[in-house]
């Protein structure tokens, strides 16, 4: 973090300047303020014109200190904040892509918009705050103890009491917040499965004893917010109550004081420079609390991990024959998904893999595409251990196909090369065989279009086929499909199964729907059921569909 | 939205109780204090500590009032959010099943989280602080009327004009503020995308181009940034240095009036002490009321969310199914979708039928329309002659079973997941088990019926759950048994058994639907039916 901070030295030297403006500004009308009082209790109306003239001159000087210590301070912000941005998005590009699936798409984008905004907004300006509090605090004490030390130094005493009872409360604040995120959770995922069994609820009658237990989740919720509520208003009522009381306290003690020949002025001044003290020190620490853990985000989010060197892999990618699997065991988050399954994939077949939901299809294609590569067992291609696969090598000849396209806002060329020196050949190819030409033709300047805004204007059908055209200028020989056809209707989806089982490469998908007439031309079918792959042929098993249809 | 409050007067008026003791503690100290300034001019400090003790317990009296009024916000807000949220619960129960399902669970859940937050926010807090506001407002007038009402017309006159600048600068910055969440929201989908491309960037080599493409995404969202900021900073040192402006204004006024012997000293520190009394009220309430009001939209999209849009009249018994149950002339459309037309078939006490077709080729549909979810178009459902639609669902519920794809598991033992709380004999549980297959996976339960549920289920696999499933459709002995696609987890050995099991049963009615057919078994099906083209064959 002071690496972040101190990387421009003389912006942020400026930055901190620019904090104290506002104790200049304050102390200031804390004087003149001060001043016209004691014109008043004098009853001098030269004094008194005169004073109010620095008054005039003060909304001038006060407006000019405000304005130059906000441009002073954003421009630095600005900066830093762009670095921070940098900085958390190189974290998340140099995972890897198994790193990367471990959390969700949403906490990343968290990540980089939440959190970042969080840090700019709690960072700066409780830094802001916490100079600017500390600043009033020794800059009243100062002064203060100049008039009358005495008094200054019961201040110090009574700013510390008060600071001391906050700490004392902290602990219980954050514990009983803590009480508060918990019990929300439980109750979220309470009444999530609740929902979720719903239907089932009402069909069996059962939905008024659920509704209770629901009943019961919602109070326990409000009470804990409760408790946390009052207790923090408490606390506030509590150290605002001493704050206020010793305000009160010395504002009785300076009119006795006049007795001794104080002046009205001095009596406002002390009265007001006592009040920052005793109202600024406790909210002192709380504002560090909060640039620390604001700088705890910043670490989280930005903090370079470091990656295990690939072992060796000597060997190029060879496909000729088969892709063999043999005793392959594999569970993810405590679930056994894969138990001693062996099987194998010819070169240049089309497979379909099938099951229920969450049997373990997509993490089947991920396994066989090295992206988990924590397996037991062995996959091997003619041969040849992946494990034992160059990864830039593997990568060259294996292409995706997802249900999501992502398009760049780029040429259309550069969409299907992905920015590759491809010859114009290997281009034409992959058009034609993906169906694109006329999706080209109808484009005025053709291949070279933007597709603009990452191509949001074209239908799913053109994106599958821009999907399919990438993988065949890349020349891979497998392609795995994940859906690739549920986000277009049944006509197009027909079509574009047909365009996957024409091409030459070795296809393995994952997809739910049957379109009679196509979805049999699959040469095999893989069903994963309870931990086990069992391979049928497409002919057998679509026999009882086809049937029917 | 307010009536919603009705019934949390009595909390209302405690807090205004104790809000205007507050207040009233406070006018007497603060005009003592004026006096005790006025005072210390003479130079005649014989009173002292009379007002010392005074002022003194003022501020204890003060203090208590305001814990006690800070224990009834705390109240008022827990109950009334309680009552709300208990109240929305209700009514999500009573929805229809299919008008239930036509929203996502989770539009539901984020109702019950974010809105409500936003109501604690936007409303329930905002009352209590404005009613505290009233209180202090109240005080910070009586104080200035006392001294002078003309300063009382002169501040409120400043304050006006305070307000008529800020609303004029506010809609600029409004404007700014949007551009720059406008801004924002391209730039998070920007991300999105890239994020979701992760495996392209990374199995193509492409990191380069994506980080040089989000630095300059980067620069340009942040410059865009600053420029906005650059002019709000504008904005707010006006609104900064018309505020200041103001309070000297003031202040050199009732100077002047002092100077004029018009008022005391004391009085002009009662009026700078008050003029926060006045201020913070007036600032809060218009902070306050846009929020308050925002919020009556929040309100009006949960009661539409909540209504049931059919609500049809049901008056027939249901003692159970006897004879057989007719489909004449069905047809049915879904949001414009016409999915069934002209069904006709009939389902015999005892037969058990299969029903099969291509998805969504309305299959799911009639078994929908068979329990209740929906009403036919045209045409009926009729059982042993009355319609459907008459029959009182809660006892028509308690004469089927069945058995879904998705099971739904609660955090309870396995008896109860089976029993579903009902009433069965040790018999009837364990037959129910056996005949679903069952058997074995309790046996080696180290506390077999007892173990408990948790999670939903997360650690029992998909052929668990639907023999769970299985073993609950079977244990009611109901009339009818009505299966979606209750074999898709299983392998085909289980699968064949429990299919086996259930054509078994006699006297029961089975209605299977299902893609998963098993050729030894169609003869033991009374009739196959074929669901497909909106129309219905049987064979």
């Amino acid at each position: 973090m002071k690496d972040l901070l101190f990387k421009r030295k003389g912006r942020f030297f400026l930055y901190f300047i620019a904090c104290f403006f506002p104790v200049v500004s304050d102390l200031l009308q804390t004087y003149i303020f001060s001043k016209l009082f004691d014109a008043i209790a004098k009853l001098d109306p030269k004094y008194f014109f005169q004073v109010s003239l620095m008054a005039g001159a003060y909304v001038i000087i006060g407006a000019l200190l405000y304005i130059t210590s906000r441009l002073l301070r954003i421009s630095y912000m600005r900066d830093t904040i762009l670095d921070v941005r940098i900085a958390a998005f190189s974290k998340i590009m140099a995972y890897s892509y198994q790193q990367f699936s471990q959390k969700s798409k949403d906490t990343y984008l968290s990540n980089l918009i939440n959190d970042i905004n969080n840090f700019e907004n709690n960072f700066f300006i409780n830094l802001l705050n916490f100079i600017f509090r500390i600043g009033m605090y020794l800059g009243s004490l100062i002064i203060m103890l100049i008039i009358d030390y005495r008094l200054a130094s019961a201040m110090v005493v009574f700013s510390f009491i008060t600071f001391f009872l906050i700490r004392a409360f902290e602990k219980k604040t954050v514990a009983l917040q803590k009480q508060v995120s918990k019990t929300n959770e439980d109750f979220t995922l309470n009444i999530g499965n609740t929902f979720n069994g719903l239907e089932i609820l009402k069909l069996n009658n059962m939905d008024h004893k659920f509704l209770a237990k629901s009943f019961e989740a919602i109070n326990k919720v409000e009470q804990s917010k409760y408790r946390f509520r009052f207790f923090g208003d408490s606390q506030r009522n509590l150290t605002q109550g001493i704050a206020g009381a010793s305000t009160v306290a010395v504002l009785l003690y300076l009119i006795y004081q006049t007795k001794f020949g104080l002046q009205y002025d001095q009596l406002m001044m002390l009265l007001m420079l006592s009040g920052n003290m005793v109202f600024a020190l406790p909210d002192i620490f709380p504002r560090l609390n909060i640039i620390k853990s604001s700088k705890e985000i910043y670490d989280k989010i930005t903090a370079t991990e470091t990656h295990t060197n690939p072992n060796n892999r000597p060997h190029d990618f060879k496909f000729q024959k088969e892709l063999k699997v043999s005793n392959l065991s594999f569970a993810y988050d405590d679930k056994d998904l894969f138990h001693n399954v062996s099987f194998t994939i010819e070169k240049g077949k089309k497979y379909l893999l099938k099951g229920a939901s969450g049997v373990g299809k997509s993490t089947l294609i991920k396994l066989l595409s090295q992206t988990y590569p924590n397996y037991e067992g062995s996959i091997s291609l003619d041969g040849i251990d992946l494990k034992t696969i160059k990864d830039k090598s593997f990568a060259s000849k294996v292409a995706y196909i997802y249900q999501e396209v992502f398009l760049f806002e780029d040429s259309i060329k550069n969409n299907i090369t992905l920015f590759k020196e491809l010859d114009q050949k290997t281009i034409d190819e992959a058009i034609i065989k993906s169906g694109l030409q006329e999706f080209i033709q109808s484009r005025k300047q053709g291949l070279n279009e933007k597709l603009s805004e990452n191509g949001k204007n074209l239908s799913g059908g053109e994106r599958q086929r821009l999907s399919i055209a990438r993988a065949i200028a890349k020349k891979a020989e497998i392609l795995f499909v994940d859906e690739g056809t549920s986000a277009v209707n049944e006509e197009l989806g027909k079509a574009i199964e047909q365009t996957f089982l024409n091409l030459d490469n070795t296809v393995i998908a994952i997809s739910h729907r049957f379109y009679p007439g196509v979805t049999n031309q699959y040469d095999y079918v893989l069903e994963i059921k309870e931990g086990k792959i069992r391979t049928f042929t497409g002919k057998d098993y679509f026999a009882e569909e086809a049937a029917y249809v | 939205m307010f009536k919603q409050l009705r019934s949390f007067l009595p909390q209302i008026f405690l807090l205004s109780f104790f809000g205007a003791i507050i207040a009233l503690t406070d006018i007497i100290a603060s005009l003592k204090i004026r006096d005790l300034i006025d005072l210390s001019q003479t130079g005649d400090f014989t009173n002292f500590s009379n007002y010392l003790w005074l002022i003194a317990g003022l501020m204890i009296v003060s203090g208590i009032a305001l814990f006690t009024f800070h224990y009834f916000k705390a109240l008022f807000i827990r109950s009334s959010l309680t009552k709300m949220k208990q109240q929305y619960i209700s009514r999500v129960f009573k929805k229809n099943i299919n008008e239930f399902q036509k929203e996502n669970n989770a539009t539901y859940l984020s109702s019950l989280s974010n809105d409500y937050d936003q109501i604690e926010t936007n409303f329930l807090e905002p009352i209590v602080e404005l009613i505290f506001g009233i209180v202090n407002l109240s005080a910070g007038i009586v104080l200035f009327v006392i001294v002078d009402y003309r300063i009382l017309l002169i501040t409120v006159g400043l304050m006006g004009l305070n307000i008529l600048l800020s609303t004029l600068a506010s809609k600029p910055l409004n404007k700014h503020n949007k551009e720059r969440s406008d801004l924002f929201a391209s730039y998070t989908s920007y991300l999105k995308e890239v994020l979701s491309a992760f495996h392209i960037i990374k199995t193509n080599n492409l990191e380069d181009k994506i980080h040089h493409d989000f630095k300059q995404k980067s620069q340009d969202i942040q410059q865009k940034g600053f420029i906005i900021d650059r002019i709000k900073s504008f904005f707010f040192a006006a609104q900064n240095m018309t505020f200041t402006l103001i309070f000297f204004g003031l202040v050199i006024i009732v100077g002047a009036m002092a100077m004029k012997n018009a008022i005391t000293l004391g009085a002009v520190v009662l009026i700078v002490q008050s003029l926060q009394k006045i201020i913070w009220p007036i600032q809060n309430t218009a902070e306050a009321l846009p929020k308050i009001f925002s919020v009556k939209a929040i309100f009006q999209r949960i009661d539409n969310s909540l209504k049931n849009k059919t609500d049809y009249q049901e008056t027939k018994d249901f003692a159970g199914f006897q004879k057989n149950i007719h489909i004449n002339h069905l047809r049915f459309a879904y949001e414009d979708h016409l999915i069934l037309e002209d069904i006709n078939l009939e389902f015999e006490k005892g037969k058990k039928y299969l029903i099969v077709g291509p998805s969504g080729g309305g299959k799911s549909t009639i078994l929908k329309l068979l329990r209740k979810y929906f009403y036919p178009e045209q045409g009926s459902i009729l059982i042993d002659g009355i319609p459907l639609k008459d029959i009182k669902k809660e006892q028509y519920f308690s004469h089927i079973a069945n058995v879904e794809q998705n099971v739904f598991l609660f955090e309870d033992t396995i008896r109860h997941n089976l029993t579903l709380y009902k009433e069965y004999t040790d018999e009837e549980i364990n037959e129910a088990i056996a005949k679903a297959g069952l058997k074995d996976f309790i046996a080696k339960l180290p506390q077999g019926l007892e173990t408990m549920i948790y999670d939903n289920g997360k650690n029992i696999s998909g052929g668990e759950r639907s023999r769970l499933a299985i073993a609950r459709g079977l244990i009611n002995q109901a009339d009818i048994i009505f299966l979606d696609e209750a074999f898709a987890n299983l392998d085909a050995e289980k699968a064949k058994a429990i299919e086996k099991s259930l054509l078994d049963l006699k006297d029961v009615t089975i209605i299977n639907v299902s893609h998963i057919v098993f050729k030894e078994h169609r003869p033991m099906y009374d009739d196959v039916i074929v669901v497909k083209n909106k129309m219905a064959t049987s064979l």
